[in-house]
């Protein structure tokens, strides 16, 4: 991340969108688009760049939406680690005080199921854009945004969950196979 | 990656069929197919097995090993096929296969169930590997695991083993313990047995800990007593904390009223020791 000084210091970027659409952003919320984040690391603390930056593959609008939800993120941080909270009642009260011994300690998972709770406000950026959900998935992949990401795939296979291949096929519009 | 602007626009062109575009999506085989990996591994077993019957593609896209994998890995965290050679010459997708099927035996027949998984190569037979296997895996038959650890007294003591109750009050210990280990219904040799292994490995957690282990004992028994009278719908009169302690006092040394009062106030809130629903199963 970057250090305070260029958080305040940070100049505009402009992002130029496959249809030609420009869009000025802060460079801390381009930040959030983790394929643009070398780029930017790069520049120093040169205040102003003035060549634009082309993202041919994303369109307009969906380049609009995913500025939305990099402003959100970075002002809001809310994808940063919960911590689940602990109940007062179960709390360990130990019998007294106990001189530490060397237990193995639980190795953590080694693939743990992707946290894919989307906060109130993640909810209903989805649900806003629940028909571009394919675009914005593809602009996830393209921006490298992993959160969003995770909660879009998850979002998709919501519809595969439960359903037989011959309603996956009508939902994913796949023909039956000759 | 050109789909992106013109399936834009073709979203565009079909305003008037929104609302019944809103729960279809494009095929997965036209995504990249690290995205559509992406989105198939939030399925489960069932739904990838479901997804795969699709077509070709789809079928190759939930056939991708790292799935299954993660699926193994998550459902049983320590299997010896993971180290012992096995997974040279299978996929992740037969391994889970085979552990399923294997835990469904387990499920009415245990031990034909670990005999299966032992044949297959799946599980190393010894005590511990079955213990570890056991202990690390997310969803076991309750009844079955009963079944089998009364005749595998040398797997309940690795698995007991494997517990960590550093730190741990008592009664939550205990509580930690029938979460991974099917409280008997009875008293008997089973539950003293059981209660003679746990208390072994929570004073070699607690090292600093200065009570006897009879001392441990007759609280635990004395625990599960206060945990069925608090919570048994049949019992009238409950005992309150003041004679919980006075009957404790004349048996156990060395424990303050305090504790005792704390440990009694820990049943009290937070319930039985060994919570159970009606299938006799623990929330996990």
């Amino acid at each position: 991340m970057a250090s305070p000084a260029k958080v305040t210091g940070g100049g505009k970027l402009i992002l130029i969108s496959g249809d030609g659409e420009r869009h000025e952003v802060s460079r801390e919320t381009a930040k959030i688009f983790r394929a643009l984040e070398t780029m930017i690391e790069s520049l120093g603390d040169k205040e102003e760049l003035v060549e634009p930056i082309p993202l041919p593959n994303v369109s307009g609008s969906v380049l609009g939406r995913m500025i939305a939800w990099s402003e959100h993120h970075v002002t809001t941080c809310s994808f940063s680690a919960e911590a689940p909270p602990s109940s007062p009642i179960n709390s360990e009260v130990p019998v007294q005080p106990v001189v530490r011994p060397k237990v193995p300690k639980r190795r953590q998972p080694q693939f743990p199921p992707p946290d894919v709770v989307p906060t109130a406000w993640e909810k209903d950026f989805l649900e806003r854009n629940r028909e571009d959900l394919y675009d914005l998935l593809l602009a996830a992949n393209y921006l490298d945004v992993k959160r969003l990401m995770d909660l879009l795939c998850a979002r998709v296979a919501d519809l595969i969950k439960g359903k037989d291949p011959a309603k996956i096929r009508k939902t994913f519009h796949v023909p039956e196979p000759s | 990656m050109g789909q992106v602007s013109s399936c834009h626009s073709c979203n565009d062109r079909e305003v008037s069929s929104r609302s019944q575009k809103r729960d279809s999506f494009p095929d997965l085989a036209q995504l990249p197919p690290e995205v559509a990996v992406e989105v198939l591994s939030h399925l489960d077993a069932t739904d990838l097995c479901l997804a795969s019957c699709v077509n070709d593609l789809w079928c190759s896209l939930t056939n991708v090993d790292v799935l299954w994998k993660r699926l193994c890995y998550r459902r049983w965290e320590q299997v010896s096929a993971y180290y012992n050679g096995y997974m040279d010459a299978h996929t992740y997708k037969s391994l889970y296969l085979t552990l399923d099927n294997g835990m469904l035996t387990f499920s009415s027949d245990p031990h034909e169930g670990l005999r299966y998984l032992i044949q297959e190569g799946v599980l190393n037979d010894d005590s511990e590997s079955i213990a570890a296997f056991i202990h690390y895996s997310d969803i076991i038959s309750w009844p079955s695991l009963e079944k089998y650890l009364r005749e595998r007294w040398d797997v309940l003591e690795k698995i007991v083993s494997l517990h960590n109750y550093e730190n741990h009050f008592l009664p939550d210990a205990l509580r930690y313990l029938f979460s991974k280990i099917p409280a008997p219904k009875e008293r008997g040799p089973f539950l003293d047995r059981l209660l003679d292994l746990f208390l072994i490995q929570y004073k070699s957690c607690n090292v600093g800990l200065s009570y006897s282990t009879d001392t441990l004992k007759v609280l635990c028994y004395s625990l599960i007593l206060l945990s069925v009278d608090l919570t048994s719908p049949h019992v009238k009169n409950k005992m309150s904390k003041r004679e919980f302690i006075r009957n404790l006092r004349p048996t156990v040394t060395g424990i303050s009223d305090d504790t005792l009062g704390h440990m009694y106030d820990n049943i009290y809130l937070s319930g039985h020791v060994a919570t159970q629903d009606d299938t006799g199963s623990p929330a996990r």
